[in-house]
């Protein structure tokens, strides 16, 4: 799913190049993509691409597993979804065309500037009462 | 009138209604009146002398001990087997998809359910199939990546007591 192209060939119709992110831009009509939170498991790549993200402390926010991956929490023997815990993370690339010129650091023109738009964190979860 | 002619019939013309026989005559054959007498009555005058009137468990008229059926079984040569019906015009058993083959385009496909492992498409998330294992991943749709993701096994929760919730990721 989130893996590039040419390591998953079937994300070839989704044109997704950076492993780690896929592509949004058929469905949201904007050169967007979605990552999983906090860039986790974003490939090393494309590591100066991502911003550095930081708390209200200042302190910079690393990626969690437990906090920024997408989980199914299925029950084995009936297949009934009980946990439900989707963190989705929403950006935009800026690449250093003509557009963009003059940066410092200069903007990559292969995996360009990761702009965040927006998180998504839905999560549902049984209780047992 | 109707009812004695009805206990005339039954009872002289088809032998009675009711036959009592001992265990070894069930078991060992007797020769039944009624098929007796179809069998001497000529099958235009509504007779039936296929069925044989000797009756037994453990010999039935409908197993008959020596047949001339033969079965092919192909061993010789396995193409000389006839097809008898398809199923989606294929001579063997498959299962009917849809396939993305570009985010507008959709393919018909087929295939076997017991070479490969089906999973519904389009699923909500909310039901998967029973009895799941770790090897297989499951498929939902998620609305926020509008696309049908696979969930790969990752660990098993023990959030709930007793219940083994396999966490799978995207």
């Amino acid at each position: 799913m989130f893996a590039n192209m040419t390591e998953n060939p079937e994300n070839i119709n989704f044109d997704v190049r950076v492993t780690g992110t896929t592509n949004m831009t058929s469905s949201l009509k904007a050169y967007t993509f979605a990552a999983k939170g906090h860039y986790y498991d974003l490939t090393p790549l494309a590591a100066e691409s991502a911003p550095k993200l930081y708390n209200k402390d200042m302190e910079e926010i690393m990626p969690v597993a437990d906090d920024d991956d997408t989980f199914l929490g299925v029950e084995r023997y009936s297949g009934v979804c009980v946990i439900a815990l989707e963190r989705i993370f929403f950006n935009m690339a800026i690449y250093g065309d003509d557009l963009f010129q003059n940066f410092t650091p200069e903007l990559s023109g292969d995996i360009g500037f990761f702009f965040p738009q927006a998180f998504v964190k839905r999560e549902s979860v049984f209780t047992q009462d | 009138m109707n009812t004695y002619l009805r206990s005339i019939t039954v009872n002289f013309g088809l032998s009675g209604l009711l036959m009592y026989r001992t265990p070894r005559e069930v078991i060992e054959g007797y020769t039944d009146p009624l098929v007796a007498a179809l069998a001497e009555i000529p099958i235009y005058m509504g007779g039936d002398a296929t069925t044989s009137p000797f009756l037994a468990m453990n010999n039935p008229p409908t197993h008959p001990p020596n047949n001339t059926v033969a079965f092919f079984t192909g061993e010789d040569d396995y193409e000389m087997t006839r097809v008898y019906g398809k199923w989606l015009d294929s001579e063997y058993i498959t299962m009917a998809s849809a396939e993305y083959t570009s985010l507008t385009n959709i393919d018909n496909i087929t295939y076997s359910p017991w070479a490969e492992r089906v999973l519904l498409d389009g699923t909500d998330g909310m039901q998967f199939s029973p009895v799941l294992d770790t090897d297989n991943p499951i498929k939902a749709f998620v609305n926020d990546l509008s696309r049908n993701c696979f969930f790969d096994y990752s660990y098993t929760s023990d959030k709930y007591a007793h219940l083994d919730t396999y966490m799978y990721t995207i």
